[in-house]
């Protein structure tokens, strides 16, 4: 996993090429006799194994190593940037609806259950299909059509409620401990009471979710790309190389099989470790496994 | 019991009404923009963008424009902008595909799960265990549009052991109905054999420690009955609410990828096709009724779940 995260930061570094350079008509050697990049028909050349075309190339001849660190780049950070937000912003709503209860505990909970009526992957797509077009802009909040931002956000907030009910919940269990109520009587209002007495307490959860939430957010990344509404082409992503691959399946397999390999690699990497954090902090908790739904 | 049903039913209402208002905000409110040039797809003419202003109120205020979109897509009378088929139509005309696949991969997720997750349990801390749980975590980490390509290639098109995608409705042919829908079952089913296999596996530890299991043994019942008869039943019931939930996801939307890859033509390859043409209409019309239908899904489970346990109906 170490290796993954790593390797995109050098990516400029490491590769030579820039990841949108074709190279239609080019030629490479290969065991002394030059082979076209690209076949007159075609098919793209499979991997070389070494130097030039390590994992070979795609349609247009651009090198599917460099793009795969170059995608690896946009996916991770979508990934990361997308949890982050997720785990911000439910911890807000999750700690707010259950300090205040009442009619803000209502609001927010009825809130929480109507985007949970859809199913993510949808919610995602109507999300990005509608602000694929014409891009956002709510109050001070801008964002153009077809930039990151924008997957970031959909991803976020589609999360929101899988991770904002347990907490609430843990929320409403702690208020009623001793330590906030003295944390009252010594004067401390909402708003100190609930960043300096109950965050440190939530802590435990939102470190068992955080991987697992990465880890979601990285495949709806890919799968809205795959659709076409994630990350725009020419812009890698594993999920619109994917896209792009699983059309040549038949003449050019590694173009789908090699970013869905790091794909999974990924995934199943920050998994165990989620497993693990789990099985550390909170070994009896399921919550987690509820934040997996289609 | 009929005050239960009743007070669940009008909490049902309130629901869809909020889910209706949603899916509005999030078509034709939250994105900038003209909506009707949304609507209107990819390159539309300057008049037709002024007809769909027209046909969809958007020139009004905003609870007009509400009930308008309503009034047009539960009404069935939306049309794609882009191929002029008329939405719901095109719906139906995909529920069965849905409805085959997301019921035989249902069927395999449960069945495999269970077996799986009780294995692991009984064999706790075994290497087996270990296997089964690293297979687990393998297949929630699998996307599903990568597996089904892979499989839809290797074993369909290369092997030739099945169909290379595409749906045979069950009236025409039973066999090839079953036969065409063995890999897109598996491709789906395997992220939830991972998620069921793990939950039903702590289950099962968790219950094999419940005072009435030593009371089991103690009364001299075998192995075997014990955990098939007392275990696994009790172990069940959080899954079986699961299931109600995740079998609706997936009908509701939640097998668009699988049914692109494999091309079954249902309603998540309609959704999927429109996605990519940035056709807004029927996104909109599978959204609003993939929702509406998650929602009455949890009612009736609600309800049957109330009928045959009492307590629930109380709290």
């Amino acid at each position: 996993m170490i290796a993954a995260l790593a390797a995109p930061l050098w990516a400029s570094a490491v590769a030579d090429r820039a990841p949108d350079r074709t190279n239609e008509t080019g030629t490479i050697e290969v065991d002394g006799r030059q082979v076209d990049v690209v076949s007159l028909d075609g098919v793209p050349i499979g991997p070389q194994w070494g130097g030039e075309y390590l994992l070979g190339a795609d349609a247009n001849g651009r090198d599917v190593m460099v793009r795969l660190l170059y995608g690896a780049r946009n996916s991770l950070l979508i990934g990361i940037a997308a949890a982050l937000l997720t785990t911000i912003l439910a911890t807000i709503v999750g700690l707010v609806a259950g300090y205040f209860g009442r009619w803000v505990d209502a609001v927010a909970r009825s809130t929480l259950d109507v985007i949970w009526a859809f199913p993510v992957i949808l919610l995602g797509v109507a999300l990005g299909t509608t602000l694929a077009v014409g891009g956002l802009k709510v109050g001070p909040l801008e964002l153009e059509a077809g930039s990151m931002a924008i997957s970031i956000l959909v991803i976020a907030v589609v999360y929101v409620p899988y991770m904002a009910r347990p907490i609430r919940g843990e929320v409403l269990a702690l208020r009623e401990r001793e330590f906030v109520e003295a944390a009252h009587a010594q004067g401390a209002g909402p708003l100190r009471t609930m960043a300096g007495e109950l965050l440190p307490n939530l802590a435990s959860t939102i470190v068992v979710f955080a991987p697992l939430m990465v880890a979601n957010a990285i495949l709806l990344e890919a799968s809205l790309s795959f659709l076409g509404v994630g990350v725009m082409p020419p812009d890698p992503s594993w999920g619109n190389m994917i896209d792009a691959g699983v059309d040549r399946l038949v003449t050019a397999p590694h173009l789908a099989i090699a970013p869905g390999l790091m794909l999974v690699l990924t995934v199943l990497a920050l998994n165990v470790f989620g497993d693990g954090v789990r099985d550390a902090f909170d070994p009896r908790s399921k919550a987690a496994w509820g934040a997996r739904r289609l | 019991m009929s005050r239960f049903v009743l007070s669940r039913l009008a909490q049902m209402v309130v629901v869809l009404f909020a889910v209706s208002v949603l899916t509005f905000l999030i078509f034709n409110v939250i994105p900038n923009g003209d909506p009707a040039a949304r609507m209107a797809g990819k390159s539309p003419t300057a008049t037709q963008v002024e007809a769909i202003r027209a046909e969809w109120g958007f020139d009004e205020s905003l609870p007009v424009q509400y009930v308008r979109t309503m009034e047009k897509v539960l009404g069935g009378g939306a049309i794609s902008y882009f191929t002029q088929l008329n939405v719901r139509e095109e719906i139906v005309r995909g529920l069965p595909a849905t409805l085959s696949l997301a019921i035989g991969a249902a069927i395999l997720w449960m069945v495999m799960g269970v077996a799986l997750g009780l294995l692991g349990a009984l064999r706790a801390g075994r290497i087996s265990d270990r296997l089964l749980t690293f297979a687990a975590l393998a297949g929630v980490s699998l996307p599903v549009f990568w597996l089904g390509a892979l499989l839809s290639y290797y074993l369909g098109f290369k092997a030739g052991w099945f169909p290379n995608g595409g749906y045979v409705p069950l009236t025409e042919d039973p066999l090839d109905w079953a036969y065409h829908l063995v890999l897109p079952c598996t491709a789906l089913a395997v992220l939830f054999v991972g998620f069921y296999s793990r939950i039903l596996r702590s289950n099962v530890l968790d219950t094999l420690n419940e005072d009435f299991v030593r009371t089991a043994r103690a009364k001299g019942l075998s192995e075997r009955q014990v955990v098939l008869r007392h275990v696994l039943r009790n172990s069940l019931i959080p899954i079986v609410t699961l299931w109600g939930l995740d079998f609706g996801a997936v009908v509701a939307g939640g097998a668009i990828l699988t049914e692109t890859v494999f091309d079954l033509q249902g309603v998540g390859q309609y959704a999927a096709e429109s996605v990519g043409q940035l056709d807004v209409p029927p996104v909109l019309a599978v959204t609003l009724f993939g929702a509406f239908f998650i929602v009455v899904l949890n009612t009736v489970v609600d309800i049957v779940y109330a009928l045959l346990d009492p307590r629930i109906r109380v709290s």
